[in-house]
């Protein structure tokens, strides 16, 4: 791929701010900015970032965008208003969900409000079976009613979702047909194209989740597509996708759902990416903005993936994802004292409105920011650079008065308590990802970003074994980064539920040859000539087990040679994730999946040159990990060359985040790249 | 001694520990009990055998797993515990629940200390005895239940006791499915073992052993501010269950709560002997209803443990249906009677904290099993079937619809799932409307199921409850209406060739209509499973007519129940029509009740 222009461009929307990251492929300078999210209208945030890093339009030659928006819409029930037509007689699959409860003993508890409220959700007689067999078939004409009805009811966009279409999608399809007959206009989402998965409730939420945001992104990325043009770009948008590739933003407008959580997918992407040219390919990925503590897991340098997604609890959707963990702990989770007399600390936080009681916007709960700064691990004249004058004493005060007090402590001891409490629920949520994946925390490196990750990082890593942590550069705009590390990817799959001794291996070589054909036509319509990467892979389980796991699957004509190594495969990944394996036990296969990736050239930079004088800016007080004070020398980051080492605690402050190291026995350097690279002690 | 912050770094690390044995379970396991389901709790014991850490997985288990573990180690005793042994249990009069719930637990050593016994129960979905899947309706005593196991050593110094194991499995009509899932809960205490050694290496076995005795103190001194905040007084409630199986005659539940400053006591001498019907509750049993209540009304956060229970006093004499023994019949003890137990507590609350409590839910969990041979598959396969219905409305809204029994939190099994295994075919899952007993704050409504049977044969059993006497609403609120075949809950099948659906009483001949075992159905028989909502919380003429008018466009509510139980009386369009209503609601309050 040649670039005649030299700008690449990420942009990222979070929840709090949009941050651009721009890569001169002329120079090789890598650059950072921010501005603040814009809910009323998102692409003026776009457009904010953009004039704040000197962008020209007219220069770039890539755009590569992540964006919660699509989440945003279903969290805060803002998407369209979509009809959803249900097998009849399960009309109500959306609304008994899987009939558990977030919450065992709270009585009070509300479970979420169904996408598509019962008025809404229509019928169809059809019934096809388990084997995908028709038992009853459409009643099309039945249908065609059903179709006038929902346009009376002014619907943005329809769902349909039949029970086994992913067995047998003929139903959906001639569903979809006689919608288009009848009604050509509106958006339809088919589930058996979404997401051709055993599951009723996962599949249906899944594409009426695809319906809903349909009518809003669609607006959105046409707004911000019209507003990009006008101001001189040439180049199309790309969007990152949940499954960690880019895409067009057509194919974006097309399956909106593939949008979730894409911010997070790049991140990660770029964490694997730069960890790899860093010579680390096993990697933790931590990811501490102001509510959420999100980790990802790399081997050999691919993030591991799973196709279970949450948009919140029990409103899921399942759709390839780059997996990303998350759970209720960042800078803005509150600290209070329960009733046994023990600091707890999140799920809930003070988010950015009103945010920590030190932003002095309005919060009076103190917070795990509020700590930060207490014990001088954040310098509250330095955030954002100096952008924003942290309030430290109301931070003291609030700690001193709701927390200190009530349990018998000092106020530094009080936030250092908060501290240690929060880093605790980040490694307990860690060491579940790892019992649930099967491997080590010594075996991996951690790669520590979002504006609060590198505060706690080195003392996770410490607490789970890790030896190694890499802060890359701008840590607080690493999404944006990541997503111009993505390949072009689009992910299929097919379900084909049979014993392995009664598989026909000319309908599973038939099934590959659909997919292969489904990922070459997505090529070629976004308009990729080379031949792409193919990857296949398998969902396989013993006989009678629900869960499966996924294993590479030799490419090609299925024989039974092709079995045997699945089953190989299996065994050998069953053995290393759940620690047994039983090689006399029946096996079923489940679905075959494809990758298609094209892949792209990946932004080469150059490290910063030394700017100024490598020497500590100053000094502040610190509780080391071993709980002495010390006094810790504090760094700029942009005055550390490459090649600049440090024994012992310090601290390195940049403008979007600041990298704590509380080990008397640690050591610090700047990689080739400009990566901080802290080797951690086993005992600080 | 040890410092607070660190206490409360290793209490989470122990609960985290729970949740990772239960996620390493769910991941392993066979059934879609385990899988799909989530019927399993995980716990951690200290080395005296009291219960430090547990994770939310279900309820039920909640307070019967310490006794099934204090049982265990007096029975087996602490001295003759190695390490790499595993102990099986599932006796319901040894502090277990029912004889499908088994609990596995292993003593975990560090430096030749017993530092930890951790423990996992699941329910197995079957366990010999007269009904495949277990719940037996017209049992009269637990040898008709299943196989008994009392605490044995499955594993002896890290080997399997291979007699044992066949012992059991010889007795089990799924062998596979069920190793395969204690394989599983095996896998789980693995997960334990390694951790529990980490904290013994990082912080010192002393200083591990003395987290989980201030861990317990903790909780004790949590839930005793959480009581002392609840108002002193005495309290009484009474409720029945419909039948106990083998007769028509209501069974007799009834509590007498008395807080005292920060203790409390639940008395439950007031309830009816053990009965000759499988649903006499365990001691265990009614202790995990007595917590689970207290959570619920104190501290949804209480971090479960044996401190949180010292408080708390019950008296529940034994031969009683809240204290049964042997040989009495038990396994709808924990399934239906837990329920009547919950709601008599939860009636006694609400003259206590009326704000934190709700109308009775649907009161529950209508256990549907069976066996049949697969006609594709060629296996022989057994379905379990559990159903949610409607909770009841509460102060901060309208109750849950289509819950799991607050008994329990499991999962459902997805249509798709089940029949791609079972050799049945659903016909309609859906919301039973009009089934949310009426209030200010609505019931949530309960669901209808109805599936066809494939196999040429299938054998069917059911054990459930509140079919005749529907769950009280609470402040004013009201039962809900009778299903659409005249119950409340409700159990009905359409025979091959018949026109409609008819209670088992009339298809079977069977004495309780929701009770039974052991009756083959030929293929294309239709069975409908019916439940109902839950009660209304305060005044229903109260409920903003705009709410009422929502219900009835949704189809929650009919129009013709918004003006005979909220008064509402609604144009064509479904807007309220003003005055119609006005005056519908003022003949209503007149009304003598």
């Amino acid at each position: 791929m040649t670039l005649a222009k030299p700008l690449r461009i990420g942009v990222d929307i979070g929840g709090t701010f949009t941050d651009l990251v721009t890569v001169d492929s002329a120079t090789g300078e890598l650059s950072m900015s921010k501005s603040f999210t814009t809910p009323a209208d998102r692409t003026d945030g776009v457009l904010e970032v953009l004039a704040e890093g000197g962008v020209s339009l007219g220069d770039v030659s890539q755009f590569v965008h992540g964006t919660t928006t699509a989440t945003n819409a279903v969290v805060e029930r803002k998407g369209g208003r979509v009809g959803l037509i249900s097998t009849a007689g399960f009309r109500d699959t959306l609304e008994i969900m899987r009939i558990n409860r977030e919450r065992h003993y709270d009585l009070q508890w509300a479970s979420p409000v169904p996408l598509v409220p019962r008025r809404l959700r229509f019928e169809a007689t059809e019934r096809v079976d388990y084997r995908g067999r028709v038992v009853t078939p459409l009643d099309t004409e039945a249908l065609a009613a059903t179709v006038a009805e929902m346009k009376a009811a002014a619907v943005e966009s329809i769902a349909v979702c039949f029970l086994f279409s992913f067995m047998n999608p003929v139903h959906e399809r001639q569903a979809r047909d006689v919608i288009s007959r009848v009604w050509p206009e509106v958006p339809v989402s088919i589930s058996s194209e979404i997401l051709p998965e055993i599951r009723e409730y996962e599949r249906s939420s899944t594409v009426v989740i695809d319906a809903y945001v349909k009518p809003v992104m669609g607006a959105y990325f046409e707004n911000l597509e019209t507003r990009l043009a006008s101001g001189g770009m040439e180049c199309g948008v790309t969007v990152i996708s949940s499954g960690g590739g880019i895409v067009p933003v057509a194919e974006a407008k097309a399956t909106p759902v593939r949008t979730l959580q894409s911010g997070p997918a790049g991140g990660v992407i770029g964490a694997a990416h730069l960890g790899a040219q860093s010579g680390y390919r096993n990697l933790l990925a931590i990811d501490v903005g102001g509510t959420s503590f999100e980790v990802s897991l790399i081997e050999d340098g691919v993030p591991s993936r799973t196709t279970e997604g949450f948009i919140e609890w029990g409103i899921p959707f399942k759709i390839p994802l780059v997996d990303v963990k998350s759970i209720g702990a960042g800078g803005g989770s509150i600290a209070r004292v329960d009733p046994g007399g023990l600091i707890q600390v999140g799920p809930d936080s003070a988010g950015s409105e009103p945010g920590p009681v030190c932003y002095r916007k309005g919060g009076t709960l103190p917070t795990l920011t509020d700590a930060y700064v207490t014990i001088g691990l954040i310098d509250p004249a330095y955030f954002l650079g100096g952008r924003v004058e942290l309030d430290a004493e109301a931070a003291r005060e609030a700690i001193s008065g709701q927390i200190a007090g009530p349990v018998g402590m000092t106020t530094t001891e009080a936030a250092l308590g908060i501290v240690r409490v929060a880093e605790a629920t980040m490694v307990g949520a860690m060491r579940i990802v790892s019992t649930q994946r099967g491997y080590d925390p010594r075996d991996y490196a951690m790669i520590a970003y979002g504006g609060a990750g590198p505060v706690s990082a080195v003392e996770l890593a410490r607490e789970l074994g890790v030896g190694t942590v890499l802060v890359p550069r701008f840590p607080g705009a690493f999404c944006a980064f990541g997503g111009l590390c993505a390949d072009i990817r689009f992910d299929f799959v097919r379900s084909y539920l049979r014993r392995m001794e009664e598989l026909d291996l000319a309908t599973l070589t038939t099934l590959s040859e659909e997919l292969v054909a489904e990922g070459e036509a997505a090529m070629s319509r976004i308009g990729v000539t080379a031949p792409p990467m193919m990857q296949f892979t398998a969902d396989v389980r013993y006989s009678g087990q629900n869960f499966e796991v996924n294993v590479p699957f030799p490419p090609g004509e299925v024989t039974e040679a092709t079995i045997e190594r699945v089953v190989d495969n299996f065994h050998g990944e069953h053995l290393r994730l759940f620690g047994h394996h039983k090689e006399d036990e029946a096996l079923e296969f489940v679905s075959l999946r494809l990758a298609v990736i094209a892949a792209t050239g990946k932004p080469e930079f150059t490290p910063p040159g030394p700017q100024g004088s490598a020497e500590a800016k100053g000094s502040r007080q610190l509780f080391s990990s071993s709980g002495q004070i010390i006094e810790a020398p504090v760094f700029d980051r942009s005055t550390l060359p490459v090649g600049w080492a440090h024994p012992g605690a310090l601290i390195i402050e940049e403008p979007d985040s600041t990298v704590v190291v509380r080990g008397t026995n640690d050591s610090t350097a700047i990689d080739d790249l400009g990566n901080i690279v802290v080797s951690v002690a086993e005992s600080g | 001694m040890i410092d607070q912050v660190t206490l409360q770094v290793i209490r989470e690390g122990l609960v985290a520990l729970c949740r990772s044995m239960g996620h390493a379970l769910s991941r392993t396991a066979y059934s879609p009990i385990f899988s799909e389901g989530f019927d399993f709790s995980c716990a951690l014991f200290d080395g005296t055998g009291e219960m430090v850490a547990q994770a939310e997985f279900n309820p039920v288990h909640l307070g019967s797993m310490p006794y099934t573990v204090e049982w265990t180690v007096k029975e087996i005793g602490l001295d003759n515990l190695d390490e790499g042994d595993v102990i099986l249990h599932n006796d319901p009069f040894r502090g277990g629940t029912h004889l499908t719930d088994f609990t596995m637990m292993a003593p975990v050593f560090y430096e030749n200390r017993l530092v930890a016994i951790p423990a996992v129960r699941g329910h197995q979905i079957d366990v010999g005895g007269s009904a495949p899947g277990g719940f037996p309706g017209d049992a009269t005593e637990i040898f008709q239940e299943g196989l008994i196991v009392p605490p044995v050593k499955v594993y002896r110094r890290g080997e399997p006791v291979s007699d044992v194991w066949d012992l059991i499995l010889a007795n089990i009509r799924v062998p596979k499915i069920v190793h395969g899932d204690f394989r599983a809960m095996f896998g789980s205490l693995k997960v334990a073992e390694r951790r529990v050694q980490e904290y013994c290496r990082k912080y010192g076995p002393d200083t591990f052993v003395e987290a989980n005795e201030e861990i317990k103190n903790y909780s004790e001194r949590r839930m005793r501010a959480m009581i002392s905040a609840l108002p002193d007084g005495t309290f009484e409630a009474d409720d029945v269950l419909d039948d106990a199986g083998t007769t028509l005659d209501p069974v007799r539940v009834q509590c007498r709560l008395t807080i005292d400053g920060d203790t409390i006591t639940t008395d439950f001498s007031g309830c009816d002997p053990q009965v000759q019907g499988p649903i006499n509750a365990t001691y265990g049993v009614t202790a995990s209803q007595v917590y689970t209540v207290l959570f619920q009304v104190s501290d949804p956060d209480m971090p479960s443990n044996h401190g949180a229970f010292r408080p708390i006093r019950i008296v529940a004499p034994p031969g009683s249906v809240v204290n049964a023994e042997s040989p009495a019949a038990v396994f709808g003890g924990n399934v239906e009677t837990s329920s009547r137990i919950m709601d008599v507590l939860l009636a006694c609350f609400a003259q206590a904290v009326p704000d934190r409590v709700m109308g009775a839910c649907f009161g529950t969990c209508q256990n549907f099993t069976g066996g049949s041979q697969h006609p594709e598959l060629d296996e022989y396969s057994i379905i379990y079937v559990y159903h949610e219905g409607g909770w009841g409305g509460r102060a901060s809204g309208d109750g849950l619809t289509a819950q799991i029994n607050p008994v329990g939190n499991d999962m459902n099994q997805p249509v798709e799932i089940f029949e791609s295994r079972f050799p049945w075919r659903y016909e309609e899952y859906c919301i039973n409307e009009n089934s949310g007993g009426p209030g200010y704050n609505r019931g949530g409504l309960g669901i209808r199921q109805r599936m066809r049977a494939l196999s040429v044969s299938s054998s069917i059993n059911l054990i459930a409850d509140r079919f005749r006497h529907p769950p009280p609403g609470t402040g004013g609120g009201k039962p809900p209406l009778p299903s659409a075949g005249g119950h409340y809950n409700d159990f009905r099948v359409k025979l091959p060739g018949a026109t409609e659906f008819v209670h088992a009483t009339q298809a079977f001949g069977t004495v309780s209509p929701s009770k039974f075992a052991g009756q083959v159905v030929p293929r294309d028989t239709v069975v409908e499973n019916t439940t109902t909502g839950g009660g209304g919380y305060g005044d229903p003429l109260d409920r903003e007519p705009e709410r009422v008018a929502s219900d009835v466009v949704e189809g929650y509510v009919t129009a013709a129940a918004a003006e005979s139980e909220y008064g509402v009386v609604l144009h064509s369009d479904h807007s309220v029509d003003i005055e119609a209503t006005l005056e519908t609601r003022r003949r209503l309050r007149q009304k003598p009740e």
